[in-house]
């Protein structure tokens, strides 16, 4: 573990696990060490919505070396231009819940280096669409239809 | 787990600079690494980080000694050692910065892990002498030992490790 390492799993301790920057992303370290990000959009495309950019759950040490962080000060001055840049790289997804009363269905979108788009649901079931979505509607149209298929 | 301690973070009164090697770690995702394993950091309030491992040791399973500068600038490490191009950026040297420490700008970060502990001491020469840090601890001290070589370094944080 390197210096930056320690005092990023230290911040991310004593916050019980769960740290909001200033900037409104969220840190999320889970018991087995593993770490998530997200950054939600505002405002998102429909009100019953949640959409966002999510840097997978993934183990401590791949979090940081994906990041790349310096020291806690980075995770405290990070932006969500981070998150763009981590999304474009293929690290990160954006992520397009439609939270309807008890319902909540989720889909993950992300970048492969050849431009195309890999969708991802909350079973880690994936595939390859045909074209790469860029406007929030594409991905709430595209996560609606699925759950309407899923359900019936 | 240890209680919430309220978030020291020093104001972000740095302004981002806008020169070469700036735009150049923005590029990146706000970091590079060079051949010679010299990371650099620009964070997104401007603050400016090198880090490096000691250079030419071989270390003992659990330890981890690197050589560091924190909350600097882009323009105060320009004045300090003349880098200001991308190219000179790609050739900084582990050793650069232990001249850094040497110098009192840069300091030298020994961690020792064991178990499910780990302790970490900072060293960093002022005024002749070396101060060392326990920043977990918020402990500062200046060492009445001689600590030249960087085994002397590692023996320290063993020792210390031994008595917290």
């Amino acid at each position: 573990m390197t210096r930056a390492a320690k005092h990023i799993y230290t911040l991310l301790d004593d916050h019980l696990g769960i740290y909001d920057n200033p900037q409104g992303i969220e840190f999320i370290m889970n018991l087995d060490d593993s770490v998530f990000v997200v950054s939600p959009i505002k405002p998102p495309p429909e009100p019953y919505v949640d959409y966002g950019l999510i840097y997978p759950c993934q183990p401590f040490n791949t979090f940081i070396d994906d990041f790349h962080f310096s020291g806690t000060r980075a995770l405290q001055t990070m932006t969500q231009d981070k998150m763009w840049a981590m999304y474009h790289k293929g690290k990160a997804e954006i992520y397009c819940t439609l939270v309807v009363r008890v319902i909540m269905y989720a889909l993950y979108f992300r970048l492969t280096k050849n431009n195309r788009m890999i969708v991802r649901d909350d079973y880690d079931r994936e595939h390859t669409l045909e074209m790469v979505f860029t406007s929030p509607l594409q991905f709430l149209e595209y996560t609606e239809s699925h759950f309407y298929q899923e359900g019936g | 787990m240890d209680t919430i301690k309220p978030l020291q973070m020093k104001p972000a009164n740095k302004q981002p600079a806008d020169n070469a090697i700036a735009r150049f770690l923005k590029s990146q995702l706000g970091y590079y690494t060079n051949p010679f394993g010299v990371q650099s950091d620009l964070l997104e309030d401007g603050a400016f980080n090198m880090t490096a491992p000691y250079p030419g040791i071989l270390l003992d399973t659990g330890y981890v000694m690197e050589i560091c500068i924190e909350d600097s600038t882009i323009e105060a490490f320009t004045q300090l050692t003349g880098i200001k191009t991308v190219e000179q950026l790609h050739f900084a040297t582990p050793q650069l910065l232990l001249e850094l420490y040497h110098q009192g700008a840069a300091f030298i970060s020994v961690l020792y892990e064991s178990g499910d502990s780990c302790w970490e001491l900072v060293f960093q020469k002022k005024d002749g002498r070396i101060q060392v840090k326990d920043e977990d601890e918020d402990l500062k001290w200046i060492a009445r030992k001689k600590l030249e070589k960087p085994a002397d370094l590692i023996n320290y944080v063993t020792n210390y490790s031994k008595k917290h």
